[in-house]
């Protein structure tokens, strides 16, 4: 039996089916989490169901990528588990009566309970079974209070009796139902309630926004660097010797050598220069990446889960308009500074083709993952935070500049902002602490293969001469444009791989400040990783990939070559980074009213385009 | 009829409640909205705006959403009596 959970986004789908099948998916307070379906499998006595996690839906007429994913799903489940929010009944009960329509057996789950209870919702579970023909379960999702008993009724799942209605009479008989079933008593409102109100406050609003984004800032920098010294203490102290000895033992030369622990430094093996599997390539990915992005997911986890993301798209809004977005645009970005392949595949929440080309073309070239930052920020750093300053300023410019091209001539249209905000809601440490669980071992487990084959790949081109060869042809531009030294190529060669470990490599290079700087910005404009490039060509498709690919490699030679000729030639890193952000923030204010005044609202009935999957 | 004002939702005052009589828009918009719970005939409340041309923020259908400038010029409600 094929089980489907189908509901509004943002009520939970994914932790009942977290809870159900045991397996782990992300699940958020806000709408849009899930953007692909999720199947896993039910275990009941003897009998095994397969379950499966559906995006979120409002209406059985999609108006997004994700909810077109959706509404295909629907013809494949054998049973259709409705999940109802309990305490936003009257909107869920829409989607549960055109559900109806599909004409399968059904039933229905009311999550939330507790937190319906607490808000002062009353609801009569039997009295809704009796309006809507199917059994109706009071669960709580996050503690499985009712999961047990919506299993054993499975069998109890019906076609509802409801035909397809025009939506004013739809509604009008939502609000009859919701008349008799549910009671509202009245209650002062809480703590969470009132921030939730004080968020949106024209003042207060942006300056809790603003302090917000601060504290991200300042806990990442700070407790990542301390964090990242410790791991580096712990390796030099425990790992480093046995590598050392191991370096010994293999007579410190050889092929071996080389590709497990590279090159000697000094007669001995080094965890940042050595560039072997083992010491670089390890020293890398736990050294460096995994301490910042521990303290990156951690905070985007409890914001997620809050729920500020919507009230940061609300504020957002204005200024993203200005770059042919909306607000909600805010939320894929946000989640690309983690990796940009989560970031690329929550573009199936934006409405339009324009949006998401917009968006992933802004995502894939001016926006560095938190593994390719942290290793910046290590490297980078150590020169002063003027040159990490004038990196982010000149990510911050083209990325404007971009965005108002983009808005200017991408075509298509970008509907205005609607948008469902959910209530604040406080994180539960146990499920935070499995997502973060989860988010961390799938960088460990997807990220690992790709830095030790972007070594393995970059010694092997050095031992057969490629390199020096591309060298050579690219000269012209490394040298002549950028100002760089050649080696830097196979830096370049292995960011298509991994941009970490490609920023990584710059290390034993000894380069200047202003060397480094201009090489860190072109490795994070001029392409995007490996994982990114296929995930943006499934996304996008091959015509959308093939323009970005060209937009980001004029870029790349106008970025390096203007940074080339400006920083420390005419203008210190500083007045650089300031000159930069001003021109960048008087750019997009000057242009602003234009494009908005251009807006459109109407949406094409019908697209059909292309996803994989069904 | 008469002594009700018509408005647009971006300039219904804050805090109000009001009743959604006509939304100018194509099927496409008239459809998302009524996924959501706009559609002529239902009450919303307008909790808050972002200044300027910020998205407007609406409890309707016992929910709440955020309605960006552009549509919320083209969803016109009139004022509840009181």
């Amino acid at each position: 039996m094929r089980i489907l959970l189908v509901g509004n986004p943002n009520v939970g789908k994914s932790l009942i089916f977290s809870q159900l099948t045991g397996l782990r998916v992300t699940t958020s307070n806000y709408p849009g989490t899930t953007v692909e379906f999720y199947r896993g499998y039910l275990r009941k006595g003897e009998e095994q169901h397969e379950v499966i996690d559906v995006p979120g839906m409002y209406s059985m007429e999609p108006n997004c990528e994700a909810e077109r994913v959706a509404v295909r799903m629907l013809d494949y489940g054998d049973v259709i588990i409705n999940v109802v929010d309990a305490t936003n009944l009257e909107r869920n009960l829409n989607l549960t009566l055109q559900l109806a329509t599909v004409q399968k057996p059904m039933l229905v789950a009311l999550n939330f309970w507790d937190e319906a209870k607490q808000k002062g919702i009353k609801i009569n579970p039997e009295k809704l079974e009796k309006y809507l023909g199917v059994p109706v379960i009071p669960v709580t999702a996050v503690t499985s209070e009712g999961l047990n008993t919506m299993v054993d009724r499975l069998a109890e799942a019906r076609i509802p009796p409801f035909t397809s209605v025009r939506p004013e009479e739809r509604w009008k008989r939502i609000g009859l139902i919701v008349r008799e079933v549910q009671v509202l008593t009245h209650r002062h409102p809480t703590f969470l309630e009132k921030l939730q109100t004080f968020s949106f406050h024209p003042v207060h609003g942006f300056i809790t926004g603003g302090l917000v984004l601060l504290a991200t800032v300042f806990f990442i920098v700070y407790l990542g660097k301390f964090l990242s010294d410790a791991m580096e203490a712990l390796l030099t102290r425990w790992y480093l010797p046995v590598m050392q000895k191991l370096s010994v033992f293999l007579g410190g030369e050889g092929l071996w050598h080389e590709i497990f622990l590279g090159k000697l430094v000094d007669g001995t093996v080094n965890l940042e220069e050595s560039l072997g599997l083992l010491t670089t390539g390890v020293y890398v990915a736990l050294g460096v990446v995994l301490p910042y992005l521990t303290i990156f997911y951690f905070i985007l986890g409890f914001l997620e889960d809050f729920g500020y993301l919507p009230r940061l798209a609300v504020l957002v809004d204005r200024i993203m308009h200005r770059i042919g977005l909306h607000g909600f645009a805010i939320v894929p970005l946000v989640l690309a500074f983690g990796c940009n392949v989560p970031g690329i595949l929550a573009l199936r929440n934006l409405e339009s083709r324009r949006e998401k080309f917009i968006a992933g073309v802004l995502m894939a070239i001016g926006i560095p993952c938190m593994a390719q930052l942290s290793i910046i920020m290590g490297l980078v750093g150590r020169h002063g935070a003027a040159y990490l300053l004038v990196i982010l300023a000149f990510l911050f410019f083209t990325w404007t500049v971009l965005g108002l091209l983009g808005n200017r001539f991408v075509e298509g249209y970008t509907p205005s902002l609607l948008m469902e905000i959910p209530p604040y809601r406080l994180p539960r440490p146990a499920v935070q602490l499995k997502k973060l669980k989860m988010r961390i071992t799938s960088f460990l487990a997807e990220a690992l293969p790709f830095v030790f084959g972007g070594l393995l790949l970059v010694n092997l081109l050095h031992a057969l001469g490629v390199i020096n060869w591309a060298a050579g042809l690219l000269s012209p531009v490394i040298s002549g444009l950028w100002g760089l030294p050649e080696e830097v190529i196979s830096t370049l060669l292995i960011g298509f791989l991994r941009k970490d470990m490609a920023v990584a490599l710059l290390e034993p290079l000894n380069l200047s400040a202003s060397e480094l700087t201009v090489t860190t910005v072109i490795l994070t404009l001029y392409f995007p990783c490996a994982a990114t490039f296929a995930v943006f060509i499934k996304e996008m498709g091959l015509m959308d990939t093939v323009k970005a690919v060209g937009i980001m490699m004029m870029v790349t030679l106008t970025a390096g070559t203007f940074l080339n000729l400006t920083l420390e030639r005419f203008l210190s890193p500083l007045t650089l980074a300031v000159v930069l952000i001003a021109a960048a923030v008087v750019l997009g204010l000057t242009a602003a009213e234009k494009a908005e005044a251009e807006e459109f609202e109407e949406l094409p009935a019908e697209r059909n385009s292309s996803i994989s999957g069904f | 009829m008469n002594n009700k004002a018509l408005v647009t939702l971006a300039d219904l005052p804050r805090g109000q409640t009001a009743r959604v009589v006509r939304i100018d828009g194509g099927l496409g918009m008239r459809r998302h909205l009524e996924a959501l719970g706009i559609y002529p005939g239902a009450t919303v409340t307008k909790v808050s705006t972002i200044f300027g041309r910020g998205p407007t923020i609406i409890n309707v259908a016992g929910g709440q959403l955020a309605v960006g400038y552009g549509k919320t010029k083209r969803i016109w409600v009139e004022v509840e009596q009181g």
